[in-house]
């Protein structure tokens, strides 16, 4: 079943003269198994639109549907609606400042418990979502506080991923790591939606990761829905998504500038390999016209 | 979640009091407490109620913010004002064994709700219309003269800037971790106290992790440029006393004298 938004709108401080419309008129839906990018420049909106998916806040107006259920309508029992809300798992930006406990087992069983598991159940939980994030398991009795900063994001993903939500919304879960850092979350990540099937929301503003790894992206711009379509579609617009500051991914960029050069090459190429293959294509192809010639 | 904590809210606005020098501000707030304490008849309150509607008229600001102020202060007032009214010898109008009421104990009693409603709504009206920052250098210039007897004026007003500063930084942060924590599944509202206290460890540990390694980050920052106290420090916008500022302490000093004269008079 889907994640549906419906005609959402949110103000922070309604009322006030500090008042800031974030989000107006946002309909969309998330399907099961998805892995769906959102883009969008500082303060176009998608982190207010990601912590309504999950039931942090309630929006101004408009309705999110999880599975059909409206989560903020106050006629459905509370604990339904909680049940509902923690199957979306929230990974928020830099999530290694929620870590609390004295060690990284402890940690990660908190969901778990919270959602009612024993010490038993809670803890097996968690060693499998450290294996899931790549977490050796010698690292379940150290204090999370002593890691690495990379490791410290495993162990908070982790905390996330061992409550088993269908839904696991990662906001700039790359921020401030190192390139490598970043390939190996990514890569988890992608692991996670093929082989366990989680629906995976992606907020970055990194066009490079949202075009490697997302079937459908959406760019939101000052908290409307600007664009929504696959990579490919998307980058289509790549004057427009320039003027809104936020770019085109580097090897779309190169294609683009061969075309420009003159080159007979497609430029709907988001991925590094295809861009490759496109490259020496149209290479040999001119290597043959000249050998002709 | 905590985003409508009140005190020292500040609420922009372009009004006389907004753009009066803070040292005005805080010698006016002076002066009407002072007069608040001198008054002790019908007369003097009405003056005192009259000019501090006459201030909030003036800051164009909406009344539920001063009410807001008050909330958290209802109960003390109310209990002030009970035990006044309970406690006051005199006339007795009512009684239920032991305790009595008086018709002078009910006339302090309303005196007392009325003056620290007044203390409250003139402190407001205070934060509501300066900036913290610039309230702190008009503590700081007023402070100065004290230098000589050893009160560290900067050193003071540089610390609750920061601590001013750092407020909103916190309750962000706060509001941040409670909802990375609740997107875990914690509650915070529900079961007996002791379950309660337990639910805030989760919050406590990384905000004072954080809090910590903010501070210890600002002092690196503040000695990487240069800082070194107060001494020989310059400030990118001086405060000017303008005429409208005379004017203001002009109409403090008449305001305390009115109050005196109040008390001799009548």
């Amino acid at each position: 079943m889907p994640l549906e938004v419906k005609n959402v709108e949110y103000t922070y401080s309604p009322n006030t003269p500090n008042a800031s419309v974030a989000l107006k008129g946002v309909d969309l839906t998330i399907d099961e198994g998805e892995f769906v990018g959102i883009i969008g420049h500082t303060g176009s909106g998608k982190s207010t639109l990601v912590q309504l998916l999950c039931g942090l806040m309630e929006p101004s107006e408009g309705q999110i549907l999880i599975d059909g259920v409206d989560i903020n309508n106050k006629e459905t029992p509370k604990d339904i609606r909680k049940k509902l809300r923690l199957q979306v798992g929230m990974v928020f930006q830099y999530p290694e400042h929620q870590l609390f406990e004295e060690t990284v087992l402890k940690d990660i069983c908190f969901g778990p418990k919270n959602l009612g598991f024993n010490e038993e159940e809670a803890k097996k939980l968690a060693k499998d979502a450290m294996k899931k994030v790549g977490l050796p398991l010698k690292y379940a009795e150290e204090s999370p506080f002593d890691l690495s900063g990379g490791q410290k994001r495993r162990v908070a993903i982790a905390g996330v991923l061992a409550m088993k939500p269908k839904y696991l919304i990662l906001d700039e879960p790359t921020a401030g790591l190192d390139p490598q850092g970043r390939e190996e979350i990514l890569a988890q990540v992608q692991q996670m939606q093929k082989e366990l099937g989680i629906t995976i929301i992606l907020v970055s503003h990194s066009m490079d990761d949202v075009a490697r790894f997302a079937d459908r992206i959406i760019v939101m711009n000052k908290g409307e829905k600007y664009l929504e379509g696959t990579p490919r579609e998307i980058f289509a617009h790549d004057e427009e998504l320039i003027s809104l500051g936020l770019g085109i991914p580097q090897v779309t960029q190169i294609l683009k500038r061969l075309q420009k050069e003159g080159w007979a090459v497609r430029t709907d190429i988001v991925e590094l390999d295809a861009a490759k293959e496109e490259i020496l294509k149209a290479w040999r192809a001119r290597k043959g016209g000249n050998n002709h010639a | 979640m905590l985003r409508d904590v009140t005190i020292g809210q500040y609420l922009p606005g372009n009004s006389l009091l907004h753009r009066l020098d803070p040292r005005s501000k805080i010698n006016g707030v002076l002066f009407f407490m002072i007069s608040l304490f001198v008054i002790n008849n019908m007369v003097g309150y009405w003056l005192m109620v009259i000019s501090a509607v006459g201030m909030i008229l003036l800051s164009r600001i909406p009344l539920k913010y001063f009410l807001k102020g008050i909330k958290p202060l209802l109960l003390i007032i109310i209990l002030t004002v009970i035990l006044q009214a309970l406690m006051t010898p005199g006339e007795i109008i009512w009684q239920w064994k032991f305790l009595h009421v008086t018709k002078e104990g009910l006339i302090q009693a309303l005196f007392m709700g009325t003056r620290l409603v007044l203390l409250v709504s003139i402190t407001s009206l205070l934060t509501l219309t300066t900036t913290p920052i610039v309230l702190t250098e008009g503590i700081e210039k007023m402070l100065n003269p004290f230098k000589v007897i050893g009160v560290p004026a900067h050193e003071l007003a540089m610390m609750m800037t920061i601590a001013l500063r750092f407020i909103p930084t916190l309750i962000e942060e706060t509001d941040k971790i409670m909802k990375a924590q609740a997107a875990r599944g914690a509650d915070f509202e529900s079961g007996n106290l002791i379950k309660r206290v337990n639910a805030l460890i989760p919050i406590l540990v990384p905000l004072f992790l954080s809090a910590l390694k903010r501070a210890e980050d600002l002092a690196t920052a503040m000695e990487a440029r240069g800082y070194h106290g107060g001494e020989g420090r310059t400030r990118l916008k001086e405060l000017h006393f303008a005429g409208k500022d005379y004017g203001a302490f002009g109409m403090a000093v008449i305001l305390l004298l009115a109050a005196i004269a109040t008390r001799v008079l009548f």
